[in-house]
This record gives structure tokens, C-alpha cells and sequence, in this order.
């Protein structure tokens, strides 16, 4: 009984090691398995319409964003889906329609304010009051900012003013690839600093 | 003795205002040049700007953000110009051998009086731009002959390119919302001549503001603050009475022209403003239409005993020895129907008059220009206080006003010019554009 006894904790200490092992595994796998194997562009495109979002797609409405200088395409999740752990849970609530589908069905904002607002503009604000809380984030994991040397001098001003007055990506690059949607007046407003 | 003081103190007192008010006195050799590029533009439109093909700057357009704080200033100027010159974008009949940029050297003076301005430039042509459309005599009748590079009668038709060179200054004291940051684009609209969306003249002609009471037949340049809708639709304009209200509260941009044609041959430039629609200051400018509608020929033609013709040929348009400009006060004599028309016979479309000139639209009564050797020299002589503040605005040494500078250049009008980033001129203090005071 007594060696039975110290099997069976063997056993139960070698089992939550093992548990644990793969625990650990799974929550380091998570977040790429997440990003590679299950947010493929396929499934971003079983729901949201390919001709709006795919850019090889026929007619379609979006255009390429480099993965790379020579080419290629980016996928949905490199501008979509901020690394981490956390964003990558968010990524399975988004796919149970739990957040677009239903909680974001329609712009209250702009109902509130009086406006209506077509379902894709109201995404597209969306996208992008993300992008500017989180400073860009997705654009930032390819682009490093202070490495960026635009050709013409036009470009040149204009980012040596965004690092100035700590202007993030997507306060003037909306509209990258997808259907044109004209900026919300009055976006990007950053909160009043304390005393001012 | 005292009498002999009293002479020279009266002299001194007559000289010295005579010598500070004629810029041909200034030696303009001491005077600092400010090089300006002039760039074509196209149709880049209020509403092109604000659009998504105004690439990564719709929003900050929209938002009043200035032109410069992307476009630096002298360093692209060149690729714009090409790019729009040459059809690439926003110009839909690129005229060929037409110039990107133009550089424009500018100095500025000031006394207490005035503000005095040099302008020179090079012309793409080796003659002066001086002639202006004429009716032509085909037999039988007058019909128009002569018409603006960017008009369809000339690039379709074959009619010749004629029309007189310009050089325009708008000017605003602060008054203006953005024009400081987006300088002549709040002007330039969709709608307007020669831009995209012309406006239908059957339209305009039926618009209660600009039809019924301005009584026009075409779109010209207006402010934002003119208009009802988002995107300042060209028929979507205020009432008469708010207009008015906006003018009395100085929300109009000055626009000075010199024209080749129409006002140098008297030593002016005509005097104008933006606001619901490109219009003249009150009283009356030195030039008006010669045509008797009801007879359906010219009011005026050349007094053959004074410049030894009674009309234009062709061949003698862009002759310099033959007066140019129909001034009915020194060449002119009322038209003779009966005098021996000869079929390509040509008499100009306008005619002019520095006399009958008046009023704030005539406050441009000293500027002067010259071409020689491929260059105009415009010598422009403005006061700082016109006495017009209904229509003008008023400058003061030590002010600093936001200007846009353009030129017409080889027989073009319209969105054909040259023109430059919104700029500061500083009356006597630094600027851009600083006038210097005089001693």
C-alpha cells in the first residue's frame, strides 16, 4: 500500500509537471500558433468579404501592402492583431462575433452625435482609434520609425514633424489598403495634458 | 533770405515724398531679392486637396493644416511643376514646352505712404505678352479672334493662342481663416473656369446670387466662409446679406492684377477682392468691354492720325512699335462702321482708359512694367492705406500679411499661371518677403 501510495504521487508530481510543461508550451505557442496557423488570411476572408479585403481578389477594393521592401503581400493579422498574449484571446472572441458582429454592429458614437455612418466607415474609424491609442502599434512592429527616410523632401518635413510633435503612423497614413474612407473630422484628438 | 529758406523748405518738402512715392528713384540695387518659385498647379482645387489623391494630406488639409508643413518651401517646387506641366496629373491639355517653374525675383520697399514693389521674370516667349484677344473683321462681321492657350478653340479649333501677360498679388491681414496656411487654394474651387466639374452657364446664369444678382455667367474664385456645404459647392452660397456681412467684417482677400494689356499701357493694375466670387472694388477699373451689343461691332477702334492705323493685322500683333492697347483717351476715336474695313482686320476686344479710372478700383495708379531682353520689370507703387477698407486691405509699417503671388505667363488665364506657397510680406520687419524701410 505504502509503495502504491508513493507511485501514485510520483505519478500526480510527474503529471502536473508534465501539465505543467505543456501549459507553459501551450501559452508560449499560443500566441504564434494563434497568429500563424489559425488568423490566416483565409479565415479572416470567410467572413469578411473578399473582395473588400483580399487584395489578389477580383475587382477588389484593397490594395497591396508589401510584406517586405521587394514585395510580397502583408497578411490581415501583421496590421490586425497586435502581439501578445492578450490580443491573441481577443482574436477567438472576434472570431465568435462577439465583438464586431454584434458589439460594434452600429456606430453609437455617431448615432449619438446624429450621424449615420455606413457599417464600413464605422470599422474603418474603429481600426483606426485603435491604431492611434495604441500609437500604431502594428505599423511599429515592421517600421521603425526613426529608420524611415522618405525619398522626396515633402516626406522628409513631414516626418521630421510627426517625430516632433509625437504624431503617430495612422494620423496620415489611413487609407493604405483598403476602400477609401474619408478621415472622421475631429479623429485623433489627444487628450488635454494635465494643467493645460 | 527768408525768403530764399522758404524755397528750399518748400522744395525739400515737395522732393522728398515725390522721390519715396516713384519707385523708378529707389535704387533698387541696395533693396534685398527674395527668389520665389512659381509652380504650375493645374487643377489642384480646395476640393482636390482634401481629397484621397492628395496623398497621406487630405485629413491634415481638411484640418487647416499649412501647405508648408509638408511641401518645403524651394525644394519642390520643380517636381510639382513638372508633374502637373506635363499632364502626369491634374491637367488634363498639357501645353507643350509650357515651363514647370518659373522664378520670380521679388524686393519690397516701404515709406510711410507706400509700399513699393519689384517684380521681374522671364518670359517663355521673346515677346512681350501685351496683346490681348480682338475682334476680327471676316467680310461680313466681328467675330472673336484670339483666345487663351488652355481654351478649346485653340487646342481643338487651331484658333491662335492670344492673351496678355499678368501678375497678380492676393493679399489678406489675418482676417481670412487658413489663408495664411493654404494661401490662393481656398480660392481655387471645383466648378470654377477651367477646373474640373464646370459649372453649366445656364446654371449660373439662373443662380439666385450669382446669376440673379452678381448677374455672372461663370464660376470664379470664392472663400470657404461663402458657402453652406461641406464640400463648398460653387451654388451653395450664403445670402447677399450675410456676404455682406463677412465684407464688412474684412473677411476678403485683396487681388491685385497687373495686366499686360488691360493696365499697363496706363501705367496701372486693376484692384479686386475675393469673396462669394472674384469681383472689383468699388468705382471703376481702366478697362471695359469694346463692343456695342445692339450693333454688334466695336465701340472704339485706333485713330489712324495719331498711331497711323486704324486696326491690327495679325502679322502686327506682337510688333512693339505699334501700340498694343486700344487707349481710348490717346489713340482711340469711336468706331466708323463705314471706314473701309478690309477683311482680317483687327481691333482689341478692350479698350482703356487711366482718366475714367475712380475709386478704390483704381488705387493702383503707379505700376509700371517693362520687358526687355525676355524679362518683365513690374514697378508696383501700392499705399499702405488705400483709404478703402470696404474692399482693400490696409497695411501699417510694422504688419505682416500673408501674400500669394502669381504669373501669367504665354497667353494663358485661369488655372494656366504660375503661382507660390502662401508667404508673409513684412512691412518693414522680418518676413519672407520683408519691405525695407526707406530713409
Amino acid at each position: 500500500m505504502e509503495i502504491l501510495g508513493i507511485l501514485n504521487k510520483r505519478v500526480i508530481v510527474i503529471a502536473a509537471a508534465v501539465f505543467g510543461v505543456l501549459l507553459i508550451g501551450a501559452a508560449f505557442a499560443f500566441e504564434p500558433v494563434t497568429r500563424n496557423l489559425v488568423s490566416t488570411d483565409a479565415l479572416c476572408i470567410y467572413c469578411h468579404l473578399e473582395v473588400e479585403y483580399d487584395p489578389a481578389a477580383r475587382m477588389t477594393m484593397s490594395k497591396v501592402h508589401p510584406a517586405k521592401p521587394e514585395g510580397g503581400q502583408a497578411r490581415c493579422v501583421d496590421c490586425h492583431l497586435p502581439e501578445g498574449f492578450f490580443f491573441s484571446l481577443y482574436a477567438y472572441s472576434h472570431y465568435a462575433s462577439a465583438t464586431d458582429l454584434y458589439g460594434h454592429f452600429r456606430d453609437r458614437d455617431g448615432e449619438r452625435a446624429g450621424a449615420w455612418i455606413p457599417q464600413s466607415a464605422a470599422r474603418a474609424y474603429r481600426m483606426r482609434d485603435r491604431l492611434f491609442e495604441y500609437d500604431s502599434n502594428t505599423c511599429r512592429t515592421c517600421h521603425i520609425e526613426a529608420e524611415i527616410k522618405p525619398k522626396r523632401p515633402r516626406g522628409q518635413q513631414a516626418h521630421a514633424e510627426a517625430l516632433k510633435n509625437k504624431e503617430t503612423c495612422i494620423e496620415c497614413h489611413g487609407n493604405l489598403a483598403h476602400r477609401y474612407v474619408a478621415f472622421r473630422k475631429g479623429a485623433f484628438k489627444k487628450p488635454e495634458k494635465a494643467g493645460n | 533770405m527768408k525768403k530764399g529758406l522758404l524755397i528750399l523748405g518748400v522744395a525739400a518738402l515737395m522732393t522728398g515724398p515725390a522721390l519715396a512715392a516713384d519707385p523708378a528713384n529707389i535704387n533698387w540695387s541696395k533693396v534685398p531679392a527674395s527668389t520665389v518659385k512659381l509652380f504650375y498647379p493645374g487643377q489642384s482645387s480646395y476640393q482636390w486637396l482634401r481629397s484621397p489623391e492628395h496623398k497621406r494630406a487630405d485629413r491634415k488639409t481638411a484640418e487647416g493644416d499649412a501647405c508648408t508643413s509638408c511641401h518645403v518651401v524651394g525644394k519642390e517646387e520643380e517636381a510639382i511643376g513638372k508633374a502637373l506641366v506635363t499632364g502626369k496629373m491634374l491637367e488634363p491639355h498639357p501645353i507643350k514646352g509650357k515651363q514647370a517653374v518659373i522664378d520670380l525675383s521679388v524686393q519690397a520697399a516701404h515709406d510711410a505712404e507706400n509700399l513699393y514693389l519689384r517684380a521681374q521674370w522671364k518670359t517663355l516667349q521673346n515677346f512681350p505678352g501685351t496683346a490681348h484677344p480682338h475682334w476680327r473683321y471676316d467680310g461680313k462681321a466681328w467675330k472673336p479672334y484670339g483666345y487663351p492657350r488652355l481654351h478649346k478653340k485653340v487646342w481643338k479649333d487651331g484658333q491662335p493662342a492670344i492673351y496678355e501677360d499678368r501678375f497678380s498679388i492676393m493679399m489678406d491681414d489675418g482676417k481670412v481663416p487658413m489663408f495664411a496656411e493654404q494661401g490662393c487654394w481656398l480660392t481655387c474651387h471645383d466648378g470654377m473656369r477651367d477646373m474640373q466639374k464646370l459649372a453649366k452657364k445656364a446654371k449660373v446664369k439662373a443662380h439666385p446670387l450669382l446669376g440673379k444678382v452678381l448677374h455672372k455667367k461663370d464660376v470664379r474664385k470664392y472663400l470657404p466662409s461663402t458657402r453652406t456645404t461641406e464640400n463648398l459647392d460653387w451654388d451653395k452660397t450664403k445670402s447677399a446679406a450675410e456676404v455682406a456681412k463677412l465684407k464688412a467684417a474684412g473677411q476678403f482677400v485683396d487681388l491685385m492684377q497687373w495686366r499686360g494689356h488691360r493696365s499697363n499701357q496706363v501705367d496701372m493694375a486693376d484692384d479686386g477682392y475675393v469673396l462669394e466670387y472674384r469681383l472689383f472694388d468699388k468705382g471703376k477699373k481702366m478697362f471695359a468691354k469694346n463692343w456695342d451689343k445692339k450693333k454688334k461691332q466695336p465701340k472704339y477702334m485706333f485713330d489712324a492720325s495719331k498711331v497711323g492705323f486704324k486696326a491690327h493685322r495679325a502679322e502686327t500683333l506682337r510688333d512693339q512699335s505699334k501700340a498694343p492697347t486700344l487707349i481710348v483717351e490717346r489713340n482711340g476715336v469711336k468706331f466708323d462702321p463705314k471706314a473701309g474695313w478690309k477683311k482680317g482686320d483687327l481691333i482689341p476686344q478692350y479698350a482703356v482708359n487711366r482718366s475714367t479710372a475712380k475709386g478704390s478700383a483704381a488705387d493702383n495708379d503707379n505700376v509700371k512694367g517693362m520687358w526687355k531682353d525676355g524679362m518683365w520689370t513690374i514697378t508696383w507703387t501700392r499705399k499702405l492705406d488705400t483709404g478703402h477698407p470696404a474692399d482693400d486691405k490696409i497695411m501699417k509699417a510694422g504688419g505682416v500679411y500673408t501674400v500669394g503671388l502669381a504669373v501669367h505667363d504665354d497667353n494663358l488665364t485661369t488655372r494656366g499661371h504660375h503661382v507660390s506657397w502662401p508667404m508673409t510680406l513684412g512691412i518693414g520687419t522680418k518676413a519672407d518677403i520683408e519691405a525695407v524701410t526707406l530713409k
